[in-house]
């Protein structure tokens, strides 16, 4: 018979940890808008897993014309299963090119078919993959997705490649991608497979590695794109861009409030996230003492991101201010890393350090503290996905329930329902694509239509009634009586077993920032360079750094360090 | 045409939101539905009559010590009888094989004008797989059915469920029996191995004209400050 106390009792002797760090702290939507990336992100999953297996890419059709446009197969082994991306490039009109949802048409679009797709396949998927969402697919369908061209990027690096040399690495650093995806489709989307078909696999069990998996494999065909379009211009003259060039060419991505419902709707999973990063920052913390080697690697990493904060610059007011205080406190903090390192539970006494500066940096310290700790860390990662649909408690009494709400949603019950600002916003579906939006409750359209995200004012008419019932009472007879209550319930509940499983924040109050839902989920993503295009999108880069498709089979190429990734300006 | 899952049960909560349901309820009728689909049953047009039936009046008799109480006279919970007429499956459907569950084995529930019968023991499935519990229900003139979680239905009791009446009494027994072990994912493996589900497509456009409901009609407004992007932010 199991005993999970002892269990434990003897993983804390495994790897001692301290305590996590409360949800009321971490589940707060500011502290959440300022994650970065780490080693526990999903990129960085999927990339550790190829090297791994020392994954090799082939392609095994390459159809494109002089201009670029046409199709393109790459095909992959990984965890015993053969993935093939298929690639569609299409030529469409500038002032038709948006990286909105509402967009018909796009530079390319892509699927990653579950094995080797037959000629009758492609051809299927040719009359349907370029259409996206008016598409419809099967269930060899696995991911689906499309980008479009940075246009002034990708036509720089063809005529400068077409002229024989590399392009100016400052408009590398300066943009980052040659393309950017403006969607990314999993689970069931159209037709594609549910998830269920692939939730099994070796590779592919985690959260989001498929789409990962595709997102990397479109980032090739970008690269062979650029090469083939100025090899065409320019026969016999261009050359080959750069591998470090290369490397540093990741995607880019728009961003929009689609993301932020998901993390509402997925509340077991958002806490599994969290919480697995939590465990991994408490264990680092528990450290007695470090390694020469590892202070020396700590070392390494702090010049990095030091270099790599000064290369992130965007054109968002807000944030540009934010990385600017955020380079002055990380030399602040890192000054003397080295001579911090060599005390007593250093990484401990770092993290205290930075909790006297903004969130950025405390939470950018957070994932560098997890960088080189791979073994107390990367295992953690399979503990990502959820298995766990939330449910009903139907035998919690009302008065446990009660005090699970005080426990974990004091927030919503502080909220002031009465004042205006407090349900502000609506969040809703709009007709148009079915693109979730926000809007203003007293100006906009729609209010009625608004989706069950008013978490506080829902806890409040829930305790209201609650307060009525014999605390000695069940839940299946409240909500037997209450059916309209179901809902939260059921969200009161779950968070009472997964206490970060809800963002503890008024997600309808005027001054909710849904940008901080987007870099919160992005960074579990492995997503870096935010670059905020209001307080409702975002543009990122994914894979900034990683490795090449040639670097996963070259022994020698450390496949795992691409953290923070810094361009040598030369 | 063959549909994810994914998909259908998507489709499924948003046209009980249109219908009027509130997001909890969605849920679960969605789920319910969802598991007709899954035993190539017509779940769509279970999910329909449920819908276009409307709430009805469900009233609520006990019989026996208490209700809905767990601990009444020092901690013992006794075996009573509860009894329901006019059963609105949507609204309370779930409800009732839940609350069954938080009562000693052997409690029987009594109910008149279950409407949408086969949806109502669709709920049943759903229950039986999230609480690893076991039910038999007994239908007027339809003899007893067994639910549980690793429940597969033979051609013929799938048979017997497609043919039952649309509303019809019916008495509900938890079994004194540990659940059957986990197999809730036997019927979505199954349906991945098919390559998704098929539903019922005469039907179907009556589903995405209820989930059309729960959208915002689109406009410029809408379009320009509730993504908050301009359309045009080519580069």
């Amino acid at each position: 018979m199991r005993n999970p106390a002892l269990e434990d009792q003897l993983l804390n002797q495994l790897y001692p940890q301290a305590e996590l760090r409360s949800p009321d702290e971490v589940m707060k939507l500011d502290r959440m808008g300022s994650f970065f990336p780490s080693r526990l992100s999903f990129m960085r999953s999927t990339i550790r897993r190829l090297a791994s297996e020392k994954a090799e890419v082939s392609r095994p059709l390459w159809e494109l014309d002089d201009e670029g446009f046409g199709r393109a197969v790459y095909q992959l082994t990984f965890g015993g299963n053969i993935y093939s991306l298929v690639a569609f490039s299409t030529s469409i009109k500038p002032e038709m090119r948006t990286d909105r949802v509402i967009a018909e048409v796009w530079d390319s679009s892509f699927v990653l078919f579950d094995g080797i797709p037959s000629k009758q396949d492609i051809d299927r998927l040719e009359a349907n993959v370029p259409r996206q969402e008016a598409g419809r697919f099967l269930s060899s369908e696995l991911v689906l997705s499309r980008a479009n061209k940075s246009v002034r990027l990708f036509e720089q690096v063809v005529n400068s490649l077409a002229r024989g040399v590399q392009p100016d690495i400052h408009i590398i650093v300066a943009t980052g991608y040659l393309m950017r995806t403006t969607a990314v489709y999993g689970n069931g989307k159209f037709g594609i497979a549910d998830r269920a078909k692939i939730e099994g696999r070796p590779g592919l069990s985690g959260p989001f590695q498929a789409e990962m998996l595709t997102v990397w494999l479109i980032r090739n065909f970008t690269h062979d794109l650029v090469e083939h379009v100025a090899r065409c211009k320019a026969p016999g003259i261009a050359v080959p861009l750069d591998d470090r060039l290369k490397r540093h060419l990741g995607i880019g991505n728009s961003t929009g409030l689609g993301m932020a419902p998901f993390l509402v709707n997925h509340p077991v999973l958002l806490n599994n996230w969290m919480m697995v990063r939590e465990t991994a920052l408490a264990r680092t913390l528990k450290l007695d003492a470090l390694l020469p080697e590892t202070i020396a690697r700590y070392e390494h990493l702090a010049c990095r991101v030091g270099a790599h904060l000064e290369q992130w610059i965007v054109p968002d007011i807000r944030q540009s201010g934010r990385i600017a205080i955020l380079r002055n406190e990380w030399k602040i903090l890192t000054g003397d890393i080295g001579s911090q390192l060599m005390l007593s539970h250093p990484l401990e006494r770092l993290y205290e350090r930075a909790k006297a500066c903004s969130f950025e940096a405390q939470e950018l310290i957070v994932s560098f503290l997890l960088e080189p700790q791979s073994g107390l860390v990367d295992g953690l990662a399979d503990c990502m996905s959820s298995e766990v649909e939330p449910r009903l408690d139907p035998s919690m009494s009302i008065g446990l329930m009660m005090e699970k709400i005080v426990e974990n949603y004091q927030w919503a019950l502080d909220v002031d329902l009465s004042d205006p600002a407090s349900h502000k916003q609506f969040w809703y579906v709009s007709q148009e694509k079915l693109e979730p939006r926000l809007g203003d409750r007293f100006e906009d359209e729609g209010a009625e239509l608004e989706l069950p995200h008013d978490i506080a004012a829902r806890v409040k008419a829930l305790v209201s009634d609650l307060k009525r019932e014999d605390p000695h009472s069940l839940t299946a007879g409240f909500v037997m009586l209450n059916p309209h209550h179901r809902y939260i319930v059921r969200r009161v509940q779950t968070t009472a077993l997964f206490p970060y499983a809800e963002i503890r924040d008024n997600l309808v109050g005027g001054n909710c920032l849904p940008i901080d839902m987007l870099r919160c989920k992005l960074s579990f993503f492995g997503a870096s360079r935010f670059d905020p295009k209001s307080d409702r999108w975002t543009r990122i880069t994914l894979y900034q750094g990683a490795p090449l498709a040639g670097d996963l089979v070259d022994s020698d190429y450390d496949a795992d360090d691409w953290w923070m990734p810094v361009v040598e300006l030369l | 045409m063959l549909r994810s899952l994914n998909e259908t049960l998507g489709e499924l909560r948003k046209a009980a939101l249109g219908a009027g349901y509130s997001a909890g309820l969605a849920e679960d009728i969605s789920r319910a539905a969802g598991e007709l689909i899954l035993l190539g049953l017509d779940g769509t047009k279970a999910f329909l009559h449920a819908m276009h039936s409307g709430p009805a009046d469900t009233t609520f008799r006990i019989s026996g010590t208490t209700s809905f109480s767990p601990a009444v006279q020092e901690n013992v919970r006794l075996c009573q009888r509860l009894e329901i007429f006019d059963l609105d499956v949507a609204s309370h459907g779930m409800s009732v094989f839940e609350m069954i569950t938080t009562e000693p084995a052997g409690t029987t529930c009594h109910l008149s004008k279950v409407d949408p019968l086969i949806l109502w023991l669709a709920m049943g499935i759903a229950v039986a797989k999230t609480y690893q519990c076991k039910f038999e229900i007994s239908i007027e003139g339809q003899g007893i059915f067994s639910v549980s979680p690793s429940r597969s239905f033979s051609a013929l009791q799938l048979e017997r469920l497609a043919k039952l009446p649309e509303c019809a009494d019916a008495d509900l027994v938890l079994v004194n029996e540990p659940g059957d072990e986990a197999s809730s994912g036997g019927a979505v493996a199954a349906q991945t191995d098919a390559g998704g589900v098929r539903v019922n497509e005469a039907l179907w456009p009556q589903i995405s004209a209820l989930a059309a409901k729960t959208y915002v009609p689109s406009s410029s407004i809408s379009r320009n400050k509730g993504a908050g992007a301009i359309v045009d932010d080519n580069e």
